[in-house]
C-alpha cells in the first residue's frame, strides 16, 4: 500500500492488496458495535477528582451526545469512502477528497484505540515486534500498525 | 503616638475571584505524537514548536497543562480534545 496525492483535491491509498482492502471495509461494522472497554475510552471523564460528580452528570448529558454524533458523522464519511474504493488487478485504490480527510484521521484513531482497548495492546504498540498472525491478537496488531501508518501519512500531508 | 491603620474593606474584582481552571492531556500510549501535536496546534493555535514541547511533556511527564483560564472556555477545549479522542481533564489551577 503506498500514499500518494493525485491533485489538489484528493489524496490516496493505492496499491492495496485485497485482505487488506478487506480490513479496510470492515472499520464501520467493527466501529458500529463498540465493546464497553472502548465506549468509556471514547467518552472519558472530563474530570479526575472524586468530588466532580455534577460536572459528569452534566457532560454525559450535554457534551457526549455531541461527540457520538462527530464521531458517527466521521464513520459515514469515512463509510462512504470505502463503498467507492475501485479494484484493478486486484488492487484496490482507495480515493479520499481533502475534506474528508479530518474524518479519516478521527476514524482510525478510533479504530486503534478500540483495538487497543479489546486486545489490551496499549504496552505492545510501538514495540516493533513481529505480531502472531495466527491469534485474534496479532492480526489486531498488524490492523492497528496500518492504520497508524494511515494516520501517519495523513498527518504529514496536512503539514 | 502610633497611627491606627485604618483597615480598609479588601474588594476584588471578577478576574481575581473566578478561580481559573487548567486544561490537562493525559499520556495515552496509542495516539501518535505527531497526530497529538497536530490537534494541540488546531485546538490551541499553538505553533508547531510550543504543540510539540507540550507533547513531549504529556508523553515523558503523563501529563501537560495546556491552557489556563476561566471554566466555561476551559470546558470547551477539553470537549474538543474529547472530540479528537485526546484524555483531556479539566482541574481547578493551584491543585
Amino acid at each position: 500500500m503506498e500514499f500518494h496525492v493525485p491533485d489538489a483535491k484528493h489524496v490516496c491509498f493505492r496499491m492495496i492488496p485485497p485482505r487488506l482492502a478487506e480490513c479496510l471495509r470492515e472499520i464501520p461494522a467493527y466501529l458500529g458495535n463498540l465493546s464497553s472497554r472502548a465506549e468509556r475510552r471514547f467518552f472519558p471523564s472530563p474530570a479526575e477528582d472524586a468530588d466532580a460528580d455534577e460536572l459528569r452528570a452534566d457532560w454525559k448529558a450535554h457534551v457526549e451526545p455531541g461527540l457520538h454524533e462527530y464521531f458517527g458523522s466521521s464513520r459515514d464519511t469515512v463509510a462512504a469512502d470505502l463503498r467507492a474504493m475501485s479494484e484493478e488487478d486486484e488492487l484496490f485504490t482507495l480515493l479520499i477528497p481533502e475534506n474528508h480527510i479530518d474524518a479519516w484521521l478521527n476514524v482510525l484513531n478510533q479504530m486503534r484505540l478500540a483495538l487497543a482497548e479489546d486486545f489490551e495492546l496499549g504496552e505492545t504498540l510501538g514495540l516493533n515486534e513481529p505480531p502472531n498472525l495466527s491469534t485474534p491478537r496479532g492480526i489486531a496488531i498488524l490492523q492497528s500498525e496500518v492504520f497508524m501508518f494511515m494516520q501517519e501519512c495523513l498527518v504529514r500531508h496536512l503539514e | 503616638m502610633a497611627a491606627k491603620i485604618e483597615e480598609l474593606p479588601v474588594t476584588k474584582s471578577k478576574t481575581e475571584t473566578a478561580p481559573s481552571w487548567n486544561v490537562v492531556v493525559h499520556n495515552d500510549p496509542v495516539n501518535l505524537m505527531s497526530y497529538v501535536t497536530l490537534v494541540f496546534r488546531r485546538v490551541f493555535g499553538y505553533s508547531t514548536e510550543r504543540a510539540r514541547r507540550h507533547m513531549l511533556e504529556v508523553h515523558e511527564l503523563g501529563r501537560s497543562i495546556l491552557w489556563t483560564g476561566d471554566r466555561e472556555k476551559a470546558e470547551l477545549y477539553v470537549q474538543q480534545l474529547h472530540g479528537h479522542l485526546l484524555l483531556a481533564t479539566l482541574e481547578r489551577a493551584g491543585e
